[in-house]
């Protein structure tokens, strides 16, 4: 991680964030016809963006005295592959189902997370949705996501 | 008897084998650094969705209740606390662990647990009922004073600092407004998104928050498992009567602290447990062993800690108000059940809510049961390397955000919620004020909207109403006690300017 990621104050980001949704919802809670369903949004709103600018210039002035919050962010390369691997599997579970894209998914994912033992991975990706079918489809009857094979 | 009655009720097979579930379900992630209470019970609200409501809150309570004590496990062995609640363990467990005492710490944290957890349910079965009478006199103004003191509580909490408290509540509050308006039944803040026309639902809210985040947050530790050392695993789990006559009052005394921390909302188990160790460390003959492997600071610290678990459900049941982050879960698994906390819970769902008493009872003895004799197998559980375990965890949230309304939305909206709650944990913000407002957030702008029409839209009727007044006090204290400090200072520095 360079220096300048070391030293950025995720705090700006958080207020941006807060920023950008108050604005969005205050913009769409001034367009509501009805006055009794716009109040609370507005004020929740008006309040989260004073709160944000509050949290804004207190910051900058944590920042030059020094005194700012320090954060770890390191692995989130990591966290963001596996992120990465999890919207896939998603994507996966929602076009072909669960039971075909689960054991591709969790060997996919262990063998990422650093697991070398080929026997495990091929037990762990058989035997979970093998449990999921048996609590879930058999006992609970619950539906899992089919896909177009299952339909 | 009424209660003998439902215990007989509940126990038939069905719920017996849930509340096994549960329990090792709730052992096994308590032992688990970085998972805990929160994460089982957003894991499992899933799958009780589908089972009989009072058989889904007892798998729930048995989760919250062992996964509990599950930390104290790793606490004592590992010096690495599985759950926050468990952080005095290491105190004085760790250090018996060194000594080769190992496994009559997992004794003692085992038996003062089971004592504080008892008495922490049996309080909760004898105060919550009455209590829950007080409700009834609540109106529309008081109930939006009520949601709005158990938001402003968790914020007051917040670890790291009030602003950013009250941020990650205003988000979870903005977020609680999006769907059906509750009064007028237009649609408000869906975006164009179907899925989401009458609102977030709960269930990938909260397992997005609570576990998928969680998931991100163990891939970037750089530790694959913890390992106990086989040398620390010597002597024997069972207390000889005299061990147990020796710790009977400081259990009973730490209990019962335990209990009232509980019921006060969001004071939490740090509190319990930092309140019993010091009152044990004043009264014991040898105060200077404290921290140093002394049996009565280590069996202190688990009664009152258990203790918490049955308190903190009694402002839950019985007015709404959860006293922590996994009780606001706790709330949650209510709602999806279609039970409002209050009266009415006592009354016409007693069925429901004694059998959860009873469960929570029955779960104490699981506590008994995994600890004296589950103990060798501890060293195994938490080898459970990394590269399994999230994965494993992963594919089951996905599974049961599609499970709750059979969406395949459901699954992204677990994943954006993951992220959100993987950086507001990096960022420092806590995600208890985000879930408290996001659960509550709804019902206190509809109470407030009641009220308000009621008093058609003149705000000195609260002054008539003594209730009011004493709620509105209390969220104003709240809400100012925390930064009391900073308000002082603040004038300080303003007198020095303007009289300088």
């Amino acid at each position: 991680m360079s220096k300048a990621n070391k030293d950025f104050n995720y705090n700006y980001l958080s207020v941006l964030f807060i920023y950008l949704i108050s604005i969005i919802f205050l913009i769409s809670a001034f367009q509501l016809k009805d006055v009794g369903s716009r109040v609370v949004p507005i004020a929740i709103s008006i309040f989260s963006i004073i709160l944000a600018t509050i949290f804004f210039l207190k910051t900058r002035m944590d920042q030059r005295r020094r005194t700012e919050e320090k954060f770890d962010f390191s692995g989130t390369k990591t966290a963001v592959k596996m992120g990465i691997v999890m919207l896939l599997y998603v994507l996966f579970t929602e076009g072909v189902g669960f039971y075909i894209a689960t054991p591709i998914f969790l060997a996919i994912s262990m063998i990422m997370l650093g697991q070398k033992n080929k026997k495990t991975v091929f037990l762990i990706s058989i035997l979970i949705p093998l449990v999921v079918w048996v609590f879930f489809d058999y006992m609970l009857n619950l539906r899992v996501p089919e896909g177009i094979f299952f339909k | 008897m009424d209660f003998l009655n439902f215990m007989v009720e509940v126990f038939n097979f069905t719920n017996i084998l849930w509340l096994i579930i549960g329990a090792t379900v709730g052992v096994i992630l308590g032992a688990i650094p970085g998972l805990s209470a929160s994460t089982g019970i957003a894991i499992f609200l899933p799958i009780t969705f589908n089972l009989e409501p009072v058989t889904g809150l007892i798998t729930l309570g048995a989760i919250y209740v062992t996964a509990s004590y599950g930390g104290n496990i790793t606490a004592v062995l590992v010096n690495t606390p599985g759950t926050s609640d468990s952080l005095f363990m290491v105190f004085d467990g760790y250090p018996m662990t060194l000594r080769g005492e190992g496994l009559r710490a997992i004794g003692i944290t085992t038996w003062s647990a089971f004592i504080g957890g008892i008495i922490g349910s049996l309080a909760l079965l004898f105060i919550a009922p009455p209590l829950s009478r007080i409700a009834v006199k609540f109106g529309p103004w008081e109930l939006f004073l009520t949601t709005m003191m158990g938001i402003v509580i968790i914020v007051g909490l917040s670890k790291d600092g009030m602003l950013k408290g009250l941020l990650s509540a205003s988000f979870g509050f903005l977020c609680s407004l999006i769907g059906v308006d509750g009064i007028t039944g237009s649609t408000r803040f869906s975006f164009g998104i179907d899925a989401i026309y009458d609102g977030l639902p709960l269930l990938p809210v909260v397992l997005g928050m609570f576990a998928v985040s969680q998931v991100f947050e163990l891939v970037t530790e750089k530790r694959d498992m913890i390992v106990i050392d086989k040398n620390a695993m010597r002597g024997s789990v069972f207390l000889s009567l005299k061990d147990h006559a020796s710790m009977l009052i400081n259990n009973l005394r730490s209990a019962i602290i335990g209990t009232i921390v509980g019921i006060i909302p969001a004071a939490g188990t740090t509190v319990a447990a930092g309140i019993s160790y010091e009152i044990a460390k004043r009264t014991d003959p040898h105060p200077e062993t404290f921290g140093k492997g002394n049996e009565q600071g280590l069996a202190c610290v688990s009664a009152a800690n258990n203790a918490v678990v049955g308190g903190s459900l009694v402002p839950l049941l019985t007015l709404g108000i959860p006293g922590n982050g996994t009780s606001a879960l706790f709330l949650g698994g209510l709602i999806i059940h279609g039970l409002f906390p209050g009266t009415e819970l006592f009354t016409r769902d007693a069925s429901i809510v004694y059998g959860l008493f009873a469960g929570l009872i029955a779960a104490q003895f699981f506590i008994l049961l995994f600890g004296l004799f589950g103990a060798p197998l501890y060293s195994r559980v938490t080898r459970i390397p990394k590269s399994i375990l999230v994965p494993i965890i992963a594919s089951f949230c996905v599974l049961g955000a599609y499970s709750g309304r059979f969406l395949c939305f459901d699954m992204y909206l677990i994943l954006f919620f993951g992220v959100v709650g993987y950086y507001m944990v990096k960022a420092k913000f806590s995600m208890a004020p985000f879930v408290l407002a996001f659960v509550l957030g709804r019902n206190s702008e509809i109470q407030f909207r009641r009220a308000i029409m009621l008093m058609q839209y003149n705000f000195t009727g609260i002054f008539f109403r003594p209730l009011s007044l004493v709620l509105l006090f209390i969220v104003i204290i709240l809400l100012v006690s925390p930064i009391w400090g900073d308000i002082k200072s603040l004038a300080k520095k303003m007198q020095c300017i303007l009289f300088r």
